[in-house]
């Protein structure tokens, strides 16, 4: 007898084990307290990632079909399950959101060097904190010098107006 | 076993199914007596909370909420949407950042207004002759109604996470309590509860439950 052959005496007293899990079996607890655990996390990330670019376009990314109820309850399986997906949803959208409101952000201030660079060839174009994505409520705007006779000699330059209304 | 005397917070039953589903959740409850002062020292209380109070930051922390961020999971976990304030406490809360002022309303309102702005946990205020302890967490059965008398109240949607005293559920566990059974301006007698959500400190909930029942009885 080879070492790779099976031996009668050795197995008959051992419980036979199925060779895949049985893919029907009802939830658990075990099983709603894992999707619970992903939740929780996602929640985190989630809350995190609003923290993070706080703005109307990332809120409304975050809306989504994740806990809509009226009533507070135990959820079962599947609708832990919805939950989890419309979090992960949720997640995505608002991480879209961030990526392209920093984008814009990145264009405001490679918009703005240029109007400082070169004041004629941006006359009228204005900037806020919010398209630079700063705090404040600074507006930068490429206006002439003197009013009337900067307008007609082409003497254009940024200014700068601070301070909140 | 005596009867809890009046500020003395304590610990209520949750039903085991509750808490093996969502890990550690605890309910605290008091009774207070409001003092004819607790108005006038709500609003003095609002009134310096809401100079140190930085309601933008902790709303941008916090999601666009003002609670601790363990009770947004906790709201999230039980299928509510924790972008909307379940309390109407806590959507007018938010209105702080536009007036720059907690508003005052009566004793009842202040306490809580007071309790979220400082610890950011949920309190409720029942009108202590609307409700009798013991209290504690459980779902709703079939045919439950809110309040002590089952015919008078609305039917409770079976499952519905509730506070429930001795004869019934009493408020939800997120969200107001039924107005007839919620302390209103004139109320004398109060039972204050607060639940405690999963990854908030236990001791932080019996403080401000604590806290609550002095603010009332004038201590």
């Amino acid at each position: 007898m080879t070492s790779i052959e099976e031996r009668p005496d050795v197995l008959a007293g051992r419980p036979v084990l199925p060779v895949l899990p049985d893919l029907d079996a009802p939830e658990t607890l075990a099983s709603r307290r894992g999707l619970r655990t992903q939740i929780e996390a996602l929640h985190e990330q989630l809350r995190r990632a609003l923290e993070a670019s706080w703005a109307p376009e990332t809120l409304a990314a975050a809306v989504g079909p994740a806990g809509a109820g009226d009533v507070p309850r135990l959820l079962d399986l599947g609708e832990l399950e919805v939950v989890r997906d419309g979090l992960l949803a949720g997640l995505e959208h608002v991480r879209e959101a961030a990526a392209r409101r920093a984008e814009g952000h990145a264009r405001a201030r490679a918009l703005l060097e240029e109007m400082y660079s070169d004041p004629d060839a941006h006359r009228g174009v204005a900037l806020t904190t919010d398209d630079l994505g700063v705090p404040g409520c600074c507006r930068w705007q490429v206006s002439p010098v003197l009013g009337v006779v900067g307008r007609l000699a082409g003497w254009w330059r940024v200014k700068v107006s601070s301070g909140c209304p | 076993m005596t009867a809890p005397g009046a500020g003395e917070v304590v610990a209520g039953v949750v039903d085991p199914g509750l808490r093996a589903e969502l890990g550690e959740v605890e309910l605290w409850t008091a009774t207070a007596t409001v003092v004819p002062g607790a108005v006038e020292a709500g609003r003095e209380r609002l009134g310096r909370l809401s100079g140190a109070f930085r309601a933008a930051e902790r709303i941008r922390e916090r999601a666009g909420r003002l609670l601790d961020v363990s009770y947004l999971a906790f709201e999230r976990q039980v299928g509510l949407d924790p972008t909307e304030p379940p309390t109407a406490l806590e959507r007018e809360a938010r209105e702080v950042v536009v007036t720059g002022q907690l508003m005052a309303v009566d004793a009842c309102h202040d306490v809580r207004l007071a309790v979220l702005a400082e610890v950011g946990v949920p309190l409720g205020v029942l009108d202590a002759r609307r409700t009798r302890g013991p209290w504690g967490l459980r779902p709703a059965a079939a045919g439950e109604r809110w309040g002590r008398d089952g015919r008078r109240g609305d039917v409770v949607r079976p499952g519905t996470l509730v506070v429930a005293d001795a004869d019934g559920p009493v408020a939800p566990v997120a969200g107001d309590p039924p107005s007839a059974l919620a302390a209103g301006r004139r109320t004398r007698e109060v039972v204050l509860y607060a639940v405690r959500a999963p990854g908030m400190p236990s001791w932080e909930v019996s403080e401000a439950v604590w806290r609550a029942a002095r603010y009332l009885s004038g201590g």
